[in-house]
């Protein structure tokens, strides 16, 4: 495998670094930590999962047809989401005044406690050979990458960093404007880790050149070029996955089309009085990338007479019949509410799109359609009617084909980004509520940025988005004793899409939507240092103004330099109606803890 | 000697005078800073009584002895209240040597040139900043070396911390629990550059800066959590005005700009020091205030030589006291005899933890060599004790670390605070994390003390 190929290397040329480095007298410097990572769920099971958390797995439905079906999966409730040792290592080189180099090294090994999730591939990425990012191999259980790899070149006001790397731009917290570079990987508990750490864990590296250049003034101007990488997602069936397991994810050809794509951007940033501005542009392949039905190329038939021209034109649809799918028109409605798609508009384009469907004898949904069966009225009823058609195998009209997985394509797509933001601190009276705060906005409008169509249609959503967040951030201290306590009181707004780039059309959804006009979330935190900084209580909350919200409250412990206990809550809740992002984590909800030795 | 003549209460008169007129006089026998201006040392300037360990104990005490818990008792009213306790307490022995008489021990060469050269050049304007008399911001060296207020002393250990243009000093700290334990290690680089008042290179005011005092930087190298944090603090140069304050922290990624008015905690876990407690003048002197002169007289402090580990390769010292022998570091102190104790009030910083802070100024060279700060209920809290010297082993063996010259420096702290009974200990190595250190390079600027800079040591 050529990634594997390429990690060895990266990593034999690390280790090998290091004799040499000694010989030629160059300074290395080697810290690292082992942590162990707990998390344990107390709510519900995950319901975009299969074997643990499928809403309608063991429950009885009444379909279109008046029988009686039962999603015949096993069900179970995980107790432990995480359980995992991590480790890194960092190697600092310092060649010179001017050439620097650093790696690290970053193993990380999920246990399954009690076998939870055993048999469920939790590191593969569904592309580029499974893997993640650049330097990276895994297996079904563990991970070991390169995050950083590069050089460091400083010659006056000219800086260069050559290697795989991480870019993290703007200033806002929590909420991503002008961090756009890089893209996520969720598969190390997702987004729920400690939120003060924000995204350090996640921005996906990949193998670039990034440099800046001061002038005189000491306005700066910093640009990059960088190899595209998706985000990546928490596999199906894995304790954080948010994509439904009803369907398969297909992402190879996505990757394959576009992994010669690189990234490119710029941003200005100086002092203008008491401003601090700074201005970005950004080309970039969307890491986020986009999903719509593709064919299922799987021939259930394949050596069964009479049916192998069946299971032909089956292939040539986005389905596959595997007791893993939907399995009545109930549960495709859910699942198209919890997924934000759109029940009708999904089976349509399924049909549309797809002419094998239409040999099957699918049709669109539509009044003239339904008024065969007198429900050109009630459109949902007619595509229940279709579905449970299709799903039960005992329907009165013609034999079904059971339950079905959805298959769907992720694709990606450039787009331009251009974006603004401010930093300005108040003074005040000592102590005074606006002494020292600091507000900060930004803003980013995305040109002609594609949103995954709620029908799955390949036809995407394309908009205009606008980003924005506006922040006041602040340390205040109440009393001689304690350390000051940080503040942070944010709002975002997003014109087009979610935190998790999903269109605000599908929003407010229970099978079909009725579409919300923007997103907006309100984010408060605080950290309360103790004297001597041993101990450290934090609280964060997310607000999503539709209802939903996530409070994390948590406490570090760090008694020695090398040793540090983190515990902290996930508590997550929504007041339903698929209208916001935290509904898709409510069932999220744990406590975590991790505990680190460094070394 | 016949300085003797002036018998024993001589300079013991000459101190009283200055306290009770609340005006400060520098030299007892001499003027002092006419006699440095000549280019002599200052043998001349001191009687004997308050020069040498002899003098000021009736020759109980003698000039090599080492201070301990046997002989403190003779010496406490020349030390500190947190030394003292140290010392009668936990342990601790200091070496002792003869005063320090040449002027080019006492401070970096080119800053007592600097400082001769612009003498008398130096006042007040009406926001309480320091001008040169054609009105510009100072020209360098220290500004009033004939200090005759505390605000004068204030702004003389204040405009210039580390007495050099561009500072690199590679650190390396310990943190000790009451027991004696070590309970954190950091290895970290605190970068200084001057912009107004440079001794030594061209470009003053930095690029015509001449609003800005100082760019200072620290970046931590070790352990792995915090590699990279980085904070960059530009000082304007109005001392009624806080530092601007951008850090760089491993879990955002990226710099950010903070608030600065938070300098009374410490900025990682385990040091007890704040950014306020550096150099006895961490803070933009304007911030402070009610300033009194609490004492002149002799004093016991480091200076001179031995507080700098030649024998050792990366300069580190020998530790003593405390419950495990390691509480201190061995330092070298003499008779200072020429001292200025002030007080001063964190006035612009309602919610600090401290009511004020007394600075021991060494009136030789105008350079703070401790300072102790006191709770709001009046209490000792903890010291800030500067190992100042040269870098010369206390058998006189020079190391040549700049120019092929022995140098002045900071050498450690001893941070101890005496409620809690922690103890700090950070101390100039030749090299921690990978940097080495040195000074007077202009390319600093560009390499650690600007934001990018601070994004580029971020990991």
């Amino acid at each position: 495998m050529k990634q594997a190929k390429l990690f060895r290397h990266a990593l034999m040329t690390v280790l090998c670094a290091l004799p040499m480095a000694a010989v030629a007298d160059v300074s290395v410097s080697i810290t690292g930590f082992v942590r162990q990572e707990t998390a344990n769920a107390f709510s519900d099971a995950n319901p975009y999962n299969q074997g643990y958390g499928n809403l309608f797995s063991g429950r009885t439905v009444v379909n279109s047809f008046g029988n009686e079906i039962v999603r015949a999966q096993p069900t179970s409730e995980p107790n432990w989401s995480l359980f995992a040792t991590r480790g890194e290592l960092d190697f600092k080189f310092r060649f010179s005044d001017s050439w620097e180099g650093f790696a690290k090294i970053r193993g990380f090994r999920d246990w399954r406690l009690e076998d939870e999730f055993d048999g469920v591939d939790h590191f593969g990425s569904g592309f580029d050979g499974g893997d993640g990012s650049t330097l990276e191999f895994n297996g079904k259980d563990y991970m070991v990458d390169l995050p950083a790899l590069y050089l460091d070149y400083n010659n006056g006001p000219l800086w260069l960093r050559i290697g795989n790397q991480q870019i993290a731009w703007g200033e806002a917290i929590f909420f991503r404007v002008f961090d756009v570079v890089n893209g996520l990987d969720l598969r190390r508990h997702s987004f729920l880790d400690v939120a003060a750490e924000e995204y350090s864990d996640k921005r996906v590296p990949s193998l670039g050149v990034r440099g800046s250049y001061r002038f005189q003034n000491d306005w700066e101007i910093e640009g990059f070029v960088q190899r595209f990488r998706p985000s990546v997602l928490s596999p199906l069936d894995t304790p954080y996955n948010f994509i439904a397991s009803q369907f398969v994810v297909r992402q190879k050809q996505g990757w394959d089309d576009n992994d010669d794509e690189f990234n490119f951007g710029a941003r200005l940033s100086g002092r203008a009085g008491d401003f601090d501005l700074s201005f970005m542009a950004v080309s970039r392949t969307n890491p986020d990338g986009v999903f719509r039905w593709t064919e299922s190329d799987v021939n259930p038939f394949v050596g069964i007479p009479g049916l192998e021209p069946v299971g032909q034109l089956l292939s040539q649809t986005a389905f596959e019949i595997n007791p893993a799918g939907v399995w009545s028109a109930d549960e495709w409605f859910h699942y198209a509410g919890l997924s934000r798609l759109d029940g009708i508009g999904g089976l349509n384009a399924s049909v549309l799109e797809f002419p094998a469907a239409q040999a099957l004898g699918a049709f669109p949904i539509s009044p003239e359609t339904c008024a065969a069966f007198g429900l050109a009225g009630d459109l949902r009823t007619c595509a229940a009617l279709e579905l449970d058609l299709f799903f039960d195998p005992n329907n009165p009209v013609a034999p079904g084909l059971g339950p079905l997985k959805g298959h769907i394509a992720r694709e990606y797509f450039r787009e331009e980004i251009f974006g603004a933001g401010m930093t300005y601190v108040f003074q005040g009276a000592p102590n005074s509520l606006f002494d020292q705060l600091v507000m900060r906005i930004e803003a980013t409008l995305a040109l002609d940025r594609k949103f995954t169509n709620l029908t799955l249609s390949r036809d995407y959503i394309e908009k205009d988005e606008f980003v924005s967040n506006v922040s006041f951030e602040k340390y205040h201290r109440f009393s001689r004793e304690f350390p000051a306590t940080y503040f942070v009181l944010q709002w975002m707004h997003k014109s087009e899409s979610d935190m998790l780039g999903r269109h605000v059309s599908g929003f407010d959804n229970d099978g079909v939507p009725k579409g919300e006009g923007s997103f907006n979330a309100v984010a408060f935190a605080l950290q309360q240092p103790f004297p001597g900084l041993i101990w450290r209580a934090d609280l964060a909350v997310l607000y999503d103004t539709n209802g939903g919200f996530l409070v994390q409250p948590g406490a570090r412990w760090r008694p020695r330099d090398d040793v540090q206990l983190d515990i902290y809550a996930n508590l997550i809740g929504s007041n339903g109606g698929n209208d916001d992002v935290m509904q898709t984590f409510e069932r999220m909800d744990e406590v975590f803890a991790r505990f680190t030795y460094y070394f | 000697m016949h300085i003797r003549k002036y018998g024993k209460d001589f300079s013991r008169r000459f101190f009283l005078e200055q306290m009770s007129k609340g005006v400060i006089a520098t030299g007892v026998l001499a003027p002092l800073w006419p006699t440095i201006a000549r280019g002599n040392t200052i043998e001349n300037v001191y009687p004997d009584e308050i020069s040498t360990l002899e003098g000021l104990t009736g020759g109980r005490v003698n000039t090599g002895d080492v201070i301990n818990a046997g002989n403190v008792e003779l010496l406490k009213d020349f030390m500190d209240p947190v030394s003292y306790l140290q010392v009668s307490q936990m342990g601790r022995e200091i070496d002792t040597h003869a005063t320090t008489t040449n002027p080019d021990w006492l401070m970096p060469s080119d800053y007592l040139r600097a400082t001769v050269t612009n003498s008398g050049r130096a006042r007040f304007d009406d926001t309480g900043n320091v001008r040169t008399d054609d009105g510009s911001a100072w020209i360098g060296g220290n500004p009033f070396p004939e200090a005759r207020t505390a605000a004068e002393a204030f702004a003389n250990i204040t405009l210039s911390w580390g007495r050099f243009d561009q500072t690199f000093y590679a650190i390396r700290e310990e943190d000790l629990n009451p027991d004696g334990s070590t309970a954190y290690k950091y290895d970290f680089v605190w970068c200084e550059m001057n912009a107004t008042g440079r001794v030594t290179l061209d470009d003053n005011p930095f690029r015509g800066r001449d609003d800005t005092l100082r760019y200072q930087s620290v970046f931590f190298n070790t352990p792995q959590d915090v590699r990279g944090t980085a904070f960059l603090s530009i000082w304007p140069y109005d001392q009624t005005q806080f530092p601007e304050l951008q850090g760089y922290l491993p879990a955002f990624k990226r710099v950010r700009r903070y608030p600065t008015n938070q300098r009374f905690e410490p900025l990682l876990p385990g040091p007890t020091w704040y950014v306020s407690d550096a150099w006895a003048a961490g803070d933009p002197f304007l911030t402070w205030g009610n300033f009194k002169l609490i004492h002149r007289g002799p004093w016991l402090g480091p200076a001179g030589l031995g507080n700098f580990n030649v024998n050792h390769e990366n300069w580190e010292r020998e530790r003593v006291g405390g419950p495990k022998g390691q509480s201190f570091i061995r330092s070298h102190w003499e008779v200072i005899p020429d001292v200025i104790v002030l007080e001063a009030e964190p006035v612009k910083y309602p919610r600090a933890p401290i009511s004020k802070r007394r600075v021991y100024i060494d009136a030789r060279a105008m350079v703070a060599f401790n300072g102790v700060s006191y709770d709001r209920r009046g209490e000792v809290f903890k010291n800030f004790e500067h190992g100042n010297g040269m870098s010369v082993g206390a058998d006189g063996t020079p190391a040549n670390v700049l120019d092929g010259k022995p140098l002045w420096s900071w050498n450690f702290v001893i941070v101890h605070d005496v409620q809690t009974n922690r103890i700090s200990l950070p101390e100039l190595v030749r090299s921690s994390g990978g940097y080495d250190t040195h000074y007077n390079d202009p390319d600093d600027y560009n390499r650690y003390l600007t934001v990018s800079a601070m994004r580029r040591l971020g990991t």
